[in-house]
């Protein structure tokens, strides 16, 4: 028979093998399985392997906690006897999850390591990170180059990229202490590449943002597409992070993962509602790109013209829209 | 810059200096003895708190019913009625006369009375240039003050006209009458300019005003439709005055601009040429001189034009462009509005290549409505050219109080002007 360790959600935290067909366990140092845990009296209980019946027979040994049985979800149905358990159910004796299993129990069939995983490796090599860290200082630099093309202010410039550096170490130190706490692979470098990736992705978005704004006329949606963008990214970062760092749930993953999106939905919700009723400037799209990189449709200045006619109505719409709401007592 | 004489506190002081160094000399001291009973203390009273918020002066024209004052003294009134009313001290007694009509764009008012005054004349000529003119007014509750100056002619390079007046008209004579060495009422005092440099009125304005107060019956429920209708006239004749001609090119960089189209703009010019940035800018601009003041939080009537030229030199051409996407974000109309006034600006943007040559810009044009004045729009224009690695012209104009139809126009003559060399 085997015993495995099981912490409160599952997770197999050792496993213990025995040819003999009967045990017993308890914190005494005479039992066959010895337990470390207060909770649990010096003899606490027995089991016996019923060969016949591929189950076990348990009897507590008058334990002041007593013992509990829980099935597992394939057992659920099978109607047996209160003091016998299937392979797979789980006892809990004191704080300890035990897991009952019979040698004969079939084994799922073993999982192909994802192509994500191993490009989580890669990404997370010493030599992999380096490189996004030199491409994200490379963008940066390159950004605050098209700024300032005579790099007048290149030195403080240069501290400020400096920190997202620190931003990329931290997030990985972070997340490793996270896995450590939850007795996972700590995987430092992995966490870090993949912020790493994330803030390369945002540099060159930033770098991209005026010509897809330019050509797709898409300035007025800015937002959201900055919402959507930064929302995304963030979600499949922290999402992996959480799936490497802790063995939590799904939904629990998602859940956290949500948190920074809906964070961002908030401030855009806020945004959307805090816009004053009345600007005294004009709110325009003033973006042009380079020549190279446009290739948005033109009109003719008679057409332009023709269209500017239509300007006025709405103008006159925005002052009626006004009018109908109700006014403001002082 | 001329500030309008809205009369505030400190006044007071100023008035009294005044007093003290006008010199009564006998034609001053006879116009000052036959004609203060003709003038009246205006004031303006917020209704809520009972206190007064403006003060001007005013004077008896017609057949001694009507009041001459500024326009710019009673604008509250005019364009908050139930907000704000009008006081006249006359002869120690209070009324509260009526406003019947008003000219904004020449800034005059007429108020009817309630009590007959003795009216003034108003003069049929216009007083030769250097003649001697008394200007009164009642700053305050001082009594009357006198002051003595001389008769400049109209001020040059105007739309529209304004006597320039070389005495000292001060806050609070807002509204108060000129008159020539007969007695003669020759412009009504509205501005200075600090200095010894007031601005008038002139008189043949009122009668005409006063002529339409004697033939008409007041509509006060038309008096914004009577407004709108001075505005568009206003910006029509500016506007129809600056389309006339051919417009006179002006060289920037490497760009053709438009110059000084008419006299009555004022233009300027600057440029920088940076060594350290490799960068040259030059920018410059027309504007009116003069625009037509509604209330105190709303201006209107404000034409103006201005380029701006950059040329950089071994810059990556992405850094020019982001440079012009910030520079050219953040253009302001040239009027002040509040929103009692204007609604928000729509906005829309295009690329507009040029038919036949290869100027290619970013075009943007903005429009607001007025709210209380149907029909009139305030204006914004901005094109950014495009075609060039290492140069771009920003071309901007904004117009206040236009008709579409003027607006239009002036776009479409604009829109059309600009070019490469």
């Amino acid at each position: 028979m085997i015993i495995e360790k099981v912490s409160r959600s599952g997770a197999v935290l050792d496993h213990f093998q025995f040819t003999k067909s009967s045990i017993n366990i308890g914190r005494a140092y005479d039992n066959d399985l010895i337990l470390h845990d207060v909770h649990v009296e010096g003899s606490h209980l027995s089991l016996n392997y019923d060969d016949a019946n591929e189950g076990f027979w348990f009897k507590d040994l008058g334990s002041v906690n007593g013992t509990q049985v829980i099935r597992s979800k394939e057992n659920k149905h099978k109607k047996v006897p209160d003091s016998f358990i299937c392979s797979g159910d789980t006892l809990c004796i004191g704080k300890t999850y035990l897991k009952v299993r019979s040698r004969v129990q079939d084994v799922p069939a073993s999982l192909k390591i994802s192509v994500w995983d191993k490009a989580l490796s890669i990404s997370g090599s010493i030599w992999c990170v380096s490189l996004i860290c030199l491409a994200l200082l490379g963008l940066e630099t390159l950004d605050q180059f098209i700024s300032d093309p005579r790099m007048n202010k290149l030195g403080s410039k240069a501290l400020e990229s400096l920190n997202l550096l620190f931003i990329v170490i931290g997030y990985g130190v972070g997340w490793a202490f996270v896995a450590r706490v939850q007795k996972m692979e700590p995987r430092l470098l992995v966490h870090a590449s993949l912020v790493g990736w994330c803030m390369l992705f945002f540099s060159a978005f930033g770098l991209l943002e005026p010509i897809i704004y330019f050509n797709f006329d898409a300035t007025d949606y800015a937002p959201l597409i900055n919402f959507v963008v930064k929302s995304v990214a963030l979600f499949l970062v922290v999402w992996t992070s959480v799936y490497l760092a802790t063995e939590l749930k799904k939904v629990f993953r998602f859940l956290l993962a949500s948190l920074i999106p809906i964070g961002l939905l908030l401030g855009l919700i806020v945004g959307i509602f805090q816009k004053p009723e009345f600007v005294r400037f004009p709110q325009y799209d003033s973006i042009v790109v380079s020549p190279a990189w446009q290739w948005r449709d033109e009109i003719t200045r008679d057409e332009y013209i023709e269209k500017a006619a239509a300007l006025y109505r709405l103008a006159e719409k925005e002052i009626v829209d006004d009018a109908n709401e109700p006014e403001e007592t002082e | 810059m001329i500030f309008r004489i809205l009369s505030r506190s400190i006044l007071l002081i100023a008035s009294l200096f005044l007093y003290v160094n006008s010199s009564i000399a006998s034609p001053a001291e006879s116009v000052y003895a036959a004609y203060s009973e003709s003038i009246v203390q205006i004031k303006i009273i917020e209704v809520n708190a009972d206190s007064q918020s403006a003060l001007g002066t005013g004077f008896f024209v017609g057949d001694g019913n009507l009041l001459a004052t500024n326009y710019h003294v009673v604008s509250s009134v005019a364009m908050e009625p139930e907000k704000y009313r009008i006081e006249v001290k006359f002869q120690g007694e209070e009324y509260n006369p009526e406003l019947l009509f008003v000219d904004a764009l020449n800034d005059l008012a007429i108020l009817g009375s309630p009590v007959e005054g003795v009216p003034l004349l108003l003069s049929e000529t216009e007083p030769v240039k250097g003649s001697k003119l008394y200007s009164i007014g009642n700053p305050l509750d001082l009594g009357m003050t006198l002051v003595e100056g001389n008769y400049n002619g109209l001020v040059a390079d105007r739309f529209f006209d304004q006597i320039h007046f070389s005495g000292a008209i001060n806050s609070g004579m807002s509204g108060g009458p000129t008159l020539s060495e007969v007695g003669e009422v020759v412009g009504v005092n509205v501005a200075s300019a600090g200095n010894q440099v007031g601005f008038l009125v002139p008189v043949k304005f009122l009668r005409a005003l006063v002529e339409r107060a004697q033939s008409e019956e007041s509509h006060l429920e038309s008096l914004h439709d009577d407004i709108s209708a001075q505005i568009d006239a206003a910006t029509t004749y500016m506007i129809n005055r600056l389309l006339e001609g051919e417009w006179p090119k002006d060289t920037i960089g490497d760009a053709v601009a438009i110059g000084q189209v008419d006299d009555a703009v004022e233009c300027w010019g600057n440029s920088n040429k940076d060594e350290e940035t490799k960068s040259n800018v030059i920018s410059k601009g027309c504007k009116n001189r003069e625009s037509i003041f509604i209330n105190h939080d709303f201006m209107t009537g404000f034409i103006e034009y201005e380029f701006h030229y950059h040329e950089v030199e071994d810059w990556p051409v992405s850094s020019l462009y982001r440079y012009l996407s910030a520079d050219a974000s953040s253009a302001r109309p040239g009027n002040r509005a509040s929103k009692d006034y204007v609604g928000n600006f729509s906005c829309m943007e295009d690329v507009v290549n040029a038919d036949k040559d290869n100027l290619k810009a970013k075009v943007i044009y903005c429009v607001r409505a007025y709210k209380k004045f149907e029909g009139l729009f305030d204006t914004l224009y901005m094109a950014i050219s495009m075609d060039k690695p290492d140069r771009s012209i920003v071309s901007h104009f904004t117009l206040a109080g236009v008709s579409q139809e003027n607006s239009d126009r002036f776009l479409d003559r604009f829109i059309r002007e600009l070019n490469w060399q």
